[in-house]
């Protein structure tokens, strides 16, 4: 009987693990056949020669490059924002916060966590308004408070993997510092955070990951459906951002061109997100080698 | 200048727990001083008490005063302005699991050299070379140092540590169970470096094992519930006879 059940348990879980294979692999052939047709320079760059287009900032009205510029820039002014404050409040949380205050914090934490990605782009659009009735009746939405906005949304998962990759790093590495003689600041420099790094660094990708993704938040804190053909030229202007244009194009299309480039929009990014987390692996194994080495 | 570290009227707890009352012992150059007594008697707390590590943990609260009286003049440990940093190289400390880094053999030794004593690389390599030929582990990683520590066997992982503190150039040791988690004959390669380290420096070494102590010891405090209930010198821990009532006492 027991036996039967192990097996159970083997199969059950291949199932569970293949499953998850499957799906993917579906999902990734259903955007590449349904993208088939418009995939290749021309998705990205309509007929401007892409030199033009990336590096002279020549404007691109048939093609998907002002949204892809838009979301690198977005994801990269939002992670400047959220990493080193993630990793700050985690570590201050894990290695020099009191009891009570951590218990305290961690559960503003967990809140902020739960909080819908819409609620924090109202917010982010509440604060505008509340600025313009103020301080700055010139204040707009646009991309640096919708990276600050999702840097608030992401900010969560980088305090928390923080904290618990410190937290799960065993007493005796947290003794071998102090026992060589390092101070509190050695032994968390050059000993806790590098013992820590693969989990800070998965909180990091999963949090690029996010905000490459989020919808929610900048389509009420400054993304539109188009900016004048060009990616992001002012951190305080409107832009273009790959998930909003795949929903506009969804909702609005007219043509099924039009469709196609919206599902090759949505290819374009899974792979950049597969990218930012390609590099992210690189660079926490080139990290761990100069480390260990 | 005898060199010695004396502990009078230590006392520790941990929040409201006592895990020492009231204890008094030395460890001096030229004799290996060992801590025994049944587990939770508190003898890894005097040990991490003589280096402050106890510091580390929360709700610690220390009485009492350690002297090391190591060079021209006597220190307390628990004296004002006393820099702990210091205290922990001075008196270096070897745990009870091999406590390696989780990187290379050459960043074991050249992480605390260049961090902590700021040396540079020659001197790094010097200092490594040399201490793990003292260990007698030079032969076995010389062709190897770019490997990770953790690829070595346990003995060969805690005479990696040894050497690591060694290379700090303490002037004491304290060594907390160093042979538990080891084979016959690494216990008897560590035994053995022991012989030879007491006449450099002031050993306390923590032992489970009685046929250990009688062995290597020339003198143990014997620990019950966080005191210290008997001293035993040579003769004493050659004492067949007296040994096996203290066993029968202890364990």
């Amino acid at each position: 009987m027991r036996r039967w059940r192990e097996k159970l348990l083997i199969s059950a879980s291949w199932v569970a693990a293949l499953g998850v294979l499957a799906v993917v692999g579906v999902l990734v052939m259903f955007l590449v056949v349904r993208s088939a047709n418009v995939l290749g320079p021309t998705l990205l760059f309509g007929d401007v020669p892409w030199t033009q287009a990336v590096f002279a900032g020549a404007r691109v009205f048939d093609g998907i490059w002002p949204a892809v510029a838009g979301t690198l820039i977005l994801v990269a002014l939002s992670a400047g924002i959220a990493i080193p404050l993630g990793v700050a409040a985690g570590v201050h949380l894990s290695e020099y916060a009191g009891p009570r205050f951590r218990a305290s914090v961690t559960l503003v934490v967990d809140v902020l966590a739960g909080i819908p990605s819409i609620v924090m782009g109202l917010f982010g659009y509440s604060m505008i308004l509340l600025l313009r009735k103020t301080i700055a009746p010139e204040a707009k939405t646009g991309l640096l408070l919708a990276a600050a906005c999702i840097a608030l949304l992401v900010l969560p998962y980088m305090i928390r993997a923080t904290q618990s990759a410190l937290g799960g790093l065993p007493m005796r590495i947290r003794l071998l510092g102090p026992s060589l003689g390092m101070s509190q600041t050695q032994t968390l420099h050059r000993v806790l955070i590098p013992a820590a790094s693969r989990g800070i660094l998965s909180g990091a990708i999963l949090s690029v990951g996010r905000a490459a993704e989020d919808t929610a938040v900048i389509m009420l804190t400054g993304a539109v459906a188009t900016a004048g053909g060009r990616g992001p030229q002012d951190i305080m202007a409107k832009f273009e951002a790959l998930p909003f244009k795949i929903f506009v194009t969804a909702a609005e299309h007219n043509t099924a061109a039009e469709l196609d480039q919206g599902f090759g929009a949505a290819l374009v990014l899974l792979a950049l997100t597969a990218t930012l987390f390609v590099g992210a692996y690189m660079l926490q194994r080139s990290l761990e080698r100069r480390w260990t080495s | 200048m005898d060199q010695l570290i004396t502990v009078d009227g230590l006392s520790v707890w941990f929040g409201e727990a006592r895990v020492l009352a009231d204890v008094d012992i030395e460890f001096r150059k030229g004799e290996l001083t060992a801590l025994i007594g049944p587990s939770g008697s508190g003898k890894t707390t005097q040990l991490r008490a003589v280096n402050r590590m106890n510091d580390l943990f929360p709700g610690v609260h220390t009485q009492g005063e350690v002297t090391l009286s190591l060079g021209d003049a006597s220190v307390r440990a628990y004296g004002d302005g006393m820099d702990v940093a210091v205290l922990r190289r001075t008196a270096g400390m070897v745990f009870q699991d091999p406590n390696v880094l989780p990187a290379s053999i050459r960043k074991n030794f050249a992480l605390p050299l260049r961090h902590v004593l700021g040396l540079g690389k020659a001197e790094i390599e010097g200092r490594m070379e040399a201490t793990l030929r003292d260990v007698e582990l030079w032969d076995d990683v010389r062709d190897r140092l770019g490997d990770p520590a953790q690829t070595l066997s346990g003995g060969q992982q805690q005479r990696l540590c040894l050497a690591r503190v060694l290379s700090m150039e303490p002037k004491a040791l304290l060594l907390d169970e160093p042979t538990a988690s080891l084979d016959f004959l690494a216990t008897r390669r560590i035994e053995h470096l022991l012989e030879w380290l007491k006449e450099r420096f002031p050993i306390l070494a923590v032992s489970h094992s009685l046929g250990q102590t009688s062995r290597i010891a020339d003198k143990a405090y014997v620990l019950k519930e966080g005191s210290v209930v008997e001293t035993l010198d040579r003769s004493a821990l050659h004492n067949a006879e007296r040994l096996q009532k203290l066993a029968e006492e202890l364990f």
